[in-house]
């Protein structure tokens, strides 16, 4: 079987034609489904996952800035509650130092009282033996 | 299919000579047949892909809508969790300050409780020292005047005599 150049140029011109009007008609829609699909099924899942990776970002971000505050300001409490302690423990010490102080005087004080008391009771002590006697011998 | 067989029996019928349609006779039965035997053996395996595909399509569809809204949900959560976050940080820096207060009013109270317990404490501690101190020089006092009473009257045989006559007359 022989085929001529013009019959073969003749089939090729068909072939061209029916491709192009497949590629038209029939091609781009299922194109067009395809890739509709596409962006509705993998694409999306993609997208999807891409969404909730930055989503983790944000959140790593936003805790990371929170542990930063939490941090920063315990630090600062830290501090403030030694200063706070220290001072006011100073002004116990203050206070202690000062009532021992008055404590001694009045230590002092109280044994002067007593001493001259003591003295005074010791040379009274003959007259109340003697009215003791007199009592007992009466 | 109908109508394509009806078209190349009836050309079949019409044109039988040779190098006519009707050439074309039995090439179309042996297609039409070949068609009837994919359609009969194929239709079910290709429908049920079809349908299985159908289906996988549709579940990856279910899932990457569920995937997206979960996404999405997700994202935007984080979003405005980010973007309120100065407020977050605001919020912590106000209980510390707070934290810090109420600190320093209970440590305050503590101590000057501390101090007034103490207070109260050396003023009983010096009052007891000085109610002993006192109590032991009424003791040493009473004993020394005993002591002083019974030498006296040991020493003085009169007033030995006179105190046990008055004993005596108080036990009768």
């Amino acid at each position: 079987m022989e085929i001529s150049l013009t019959e073969f140029l003749y089939q090729l011109g068909i072939v061209v034609v029916v491709f192009a009007l497949c590629i038209n008609v029939f091609f781009s829609k299922v194109l067009e489904v395809i890739r509709d699909r596409e962006s509705k099924t993998t694409l999306l899942e993609k997208d999807a996952e891409k969404r909730l990776e930055k989503a983790n970002q944000i959140s790593e971000s936003y805790r990371a800035k929170i542990d930063l505050a939490h941090r920063e300001t315990q630090k600062v409490v830290k501090a403030k509650k030694e200063e706070i302690t220290s001072k006011e423990d100073e002004k116990f010490k203050a206070e202690e130092s000062k009532m021992n102080s008055e404590v001694e005087t009045e230590r002092k004080k109280i044994l002067d009282k007593f001493k001259t008391k003591e003295a005074e009771v010791l040379k009274e002590a003959d007259g109340l033996a003697s009215d003791l006697i007199n009592r007992i011998v009466q | 299919m109908k109508y394509l067989l009806l078209v190349l029996f009836s050309n079949s019928l019409y044109a039988a000579g040779s190098g006519g349609i009707g050439d074309l006779a039995a090439p179309a039965v042996n297609f039409a047949i070949f068609i009837a035997i994919l359609y009969f053996a194929l239709r079910k395996p290709i429908t049920s892909h079809f349908a299985t595909h159908a289906d996988n399509v549709a579940e990856t569809y279910e899932r990457a809508q569920v995937k997206k809204k979960e996404a999405d949900a997700k994202y935007n959560e984080a979003e405005t969790k980010m973007n309120n976050s100065d407020n977050d940080v605001e919020k912590i820096k106000q209980s510390a300050e707070e934290d810090i207060k109420r600190f320093e009013k209970e440590y305050a109270e503590e101590v000057t409780e501390k101090i007034e317990k103490y207070r109260v404490d050396s003023v009983a501690r010096i009052k007891a020292e000085e109610s002993t101190l006192f109590n032991n020089l009424n003791s040493k006092l009473v004993g020394m005047i005993v002591d002083k009473a019974k030498n006296q009257i040991k020493s003085d045989t009169g007033l030995k005599q006179k105190a046990t006559e008055k004993l005596v007359k108080e036990v009768h």
